[in-house]
């Protein structure tokens, strides 16, 4: 036979004499499902929680650098072209001085502020990409209604007389949120650029790379008064992200890690006993020409193909519960980790009882009654 | 004739100090039925596992054609169990959660025979031998006759050069009997050395050698 051949018929076989063991085989594959079940129903529960809590805590900022400048700091545009190429940098913005708009349609409207701004990836709030060639403003939703632009297009006019062209919405991260009402209107980058800049964002590519950007950053302003300067980073939300990743990931651990050994045991235990209850099997096996390997291999694929139905059985139904109950599900990754784990830890946990059964001497296991 | 199989200075005792099996020779060729009789207790069966590589001598030597079997690693020695023997046991040892069928192309995968190739020697030999309208029954589902001429099927499936049975009519009606020891002496025909252990005189008297234990 070839290779394959002979992998399928060990397989077939494998199949075969877990069908023909049904007691065994359903105890294997309940425990097995149990595992997951528990597993997703308590770590994939925390771990989806902690994906929740984590991502919240990204939402609020985690990864922000938020400089602002007075007039006097003399920080302009110019800092955007330093920042470009920095490693670890995955967004910037940096914005003018705020100056008092109304909506020109209205007398005596409502002020809000707006804001020149210098946004090399302007899509992440949903501004066009070439919105700065033309002039036009966009404002958050809070700024229309606060305009009375409720069509989201307008014009809004500054105290010096100048009009913009409101062309849109403009979405505001919740990083941006303290410049709320925000009236944007984006500005073309030119080389080299001193308009002045009142508000500089960076974020960050990762929470832990948040305080070696705010170094780099507060290296490369080139403010010519550094007391007019002011820097805050969301380090602390950071710190807090990573204690939270870090205790809730070794509660998970553990748990997982016990949750494993005991289906270790549980299943070595119930195999251990087939092996015994079947002693006549593999001495009729081994007489027949089974070598040891090949006894190793059959409760191998045996137990494999039992955990590998047990597995996916209490992962779906894992999935299902957290589904049903409206918990937050753990990550596709953890997920499939797990269903492999099971298997895995099921199979190994096989071996002793699958060579102490190819160690029997087949004469003994023959003249078994 | 050719010597198949040979036994020189044979010893063998579960326990060190009192051996079952001393210093036993025998010669055996093709063409063969020998009869092994003898008391209960004496050893017989041992000394058919040990010409059978199932169990290793404490001294002598075990030899399949010139090879020095008894010695070969536990690998080499279940593969030349199941490429070179044929065996019957007492009880016929069918596994009760297989197919008739199954039970008898068992040995296949430890002969690196593919089932589809094993298939036609495996319903031919069940029609031989009368059994195969019950080729998907389970062990449990026919007789102990029907049994053991499955297991026979099973022992003569890869033409083995050498038969070994352990009291195969011990639990048979005559006619059943009859059969098996038809079987065993068309093996021998067919250049197998044929090796019974048992009590059953007709059986005994059909064989072309007795050796007494």
């Amino acid at each position: 036979m070839k290779r394959h051949q002979r992998f399928g018929a060990l397989l077939r076989e494998g199949l075969a004499v877990a069908r023909s063991q049904p007691v065994a085989s359903a105890v294997t594959l309940v425990i097995v499902s149990v595992m997951c079940v528990t597993i997703l129903l308590t770590s994939g529960k925390t771990i989806g929680s902690e994906q929740a809590v984590l991502g919240t805590i990204d939402s609020a900022g985690s990864r922000t650098i938020l400089v602002r400048a007075s007039p006097a700091s003399g920080l302009t545009t110019d800092v955007l072209e330093r920042l470009k190429d920095i490693e670890g940098i995955e967004w910037t913005a940096a914005f003018g001085p705020a100056v008092d708009g109304v909506n020109a349609s209205i007398d005596g409207g409502r002020k809000v502020p707006v804001r020149a701004a210098w946004i090399p990836d302007p899509s992440r709030l949903s501004i066009p990409p070439k919105a700065d060639a033309d002039g036009t403003a966009w404002a958050s939703a809070q700024a229309l209604a606060e305009l009375g632009l409720y069509d989201k297009v307008g014009s809004v006019s500054l105290d010096s007389g100048a009009q913009h062209l409101v062309a849109g919405e403009a979405t505001v991260p919740s990083y941006l949120a303290f410049m709320e009402p925000l009236v944007l209107v984006p500005q073309v980058e030119t080389v080299p650029n001193d308009d002045r800049v009142s508000v500089l964002v960076v974020l960050a590519k990762t929470p832990d790379l948040v305080v070696t950007v705010r170094d780099t950053v507060v290296s490369l302003l080139g403010v010519e008064d550094v007391q007019e300067v002011s820097v805050s980073t969301s380090a602390s939300l950071a710190n807090l992200r990573e204690l939270i990743q870090s205790q809730l990931g070794v509660y998970a651990r553990g748990l997982i890690a016990a949750i494993f050994g005991l289906t270790a045991l549980l299943v070595g235990c119930i195999l251990y006993a087939l092996v015994l209850l079947r002693r006549k099997d593999f001495g009729r096996r081994r007489a027949l020409g089974a070598t040891r390997r090949l006894i190793v291999a059959l409760v191998l694929v045996q137990t494999s193909a039992t955990a590998t139905l047990g597995a996916l059985l209490g992962t779906a139904v894992g999935v299902i519960i957290l589904v049903m109950s409206g918990d937050p599900l753990p990550t596709a990754g953890f997920t499939a980790s797990v269903t492999f784990m099971a298997v895995l830890v099921s199979t190994a946990a096989a071996l002793v009882p699958a060579v102490i059964a190819s160690r029997r001497d087949p004469l003994t296991e023959l003249r078994v009654p | 004739m050719n010597a198949i199989l040979s036994a020189e200075s044979l010893t063998f005792g579960y326990e060190a100090d009192t051996p079952l099996i001393r210093e036993w020779s025998a010669q055996f060729d093709r063409g063969e039925v020998v009869a092994i009789t003898g008391p209960s207790g004496r050893g017989k069966s041992t000394l058919l596992y040990l010409l059978g590589l199932m169990l290793k001598p404490t001294s002598g030597h075990v030899r399949l054609g010139t090879r020095e079997a008894s010695y070969y690693s536990d690998r080499e020695r279940a593969r030349l169990r199941a490429s070179e023997y044929g065996f019957v046991f007492q009880d016929a040892a069918l596994d009760p959660s297989r197919s008739v069928i199954d039970n008898v192309i068992e040995a296949t995968l430890y002969r690196d025979v593919s089932r589809d190739d094993a298939l036609p020697r495996a319903n031919e030999l069940l029609e031989r031998f009368g059994v195969a309208l019950r080729a998907h029954a389970r062990p449990g589902q026919i007789s102990g006759g029907q049994s053991q001429r499955i297991a026979l099927c099973r022992a003569l499936l890869g033409n083995p050069t050498v038969l070994l049975a352990d009291e195969p009519t011990g639990n048979l009606d005559r006619p059943t009997a009859a059969v098996v020891m038809d079987a065993f002496h068309e093996a021998a025909h067919n250049g197998a050395s044929v090796i019974v252990v048992t009590h059953d005189l007709a059986l005994v008297n059909s064989c072309t050698r007795v050796i007494e234990l």
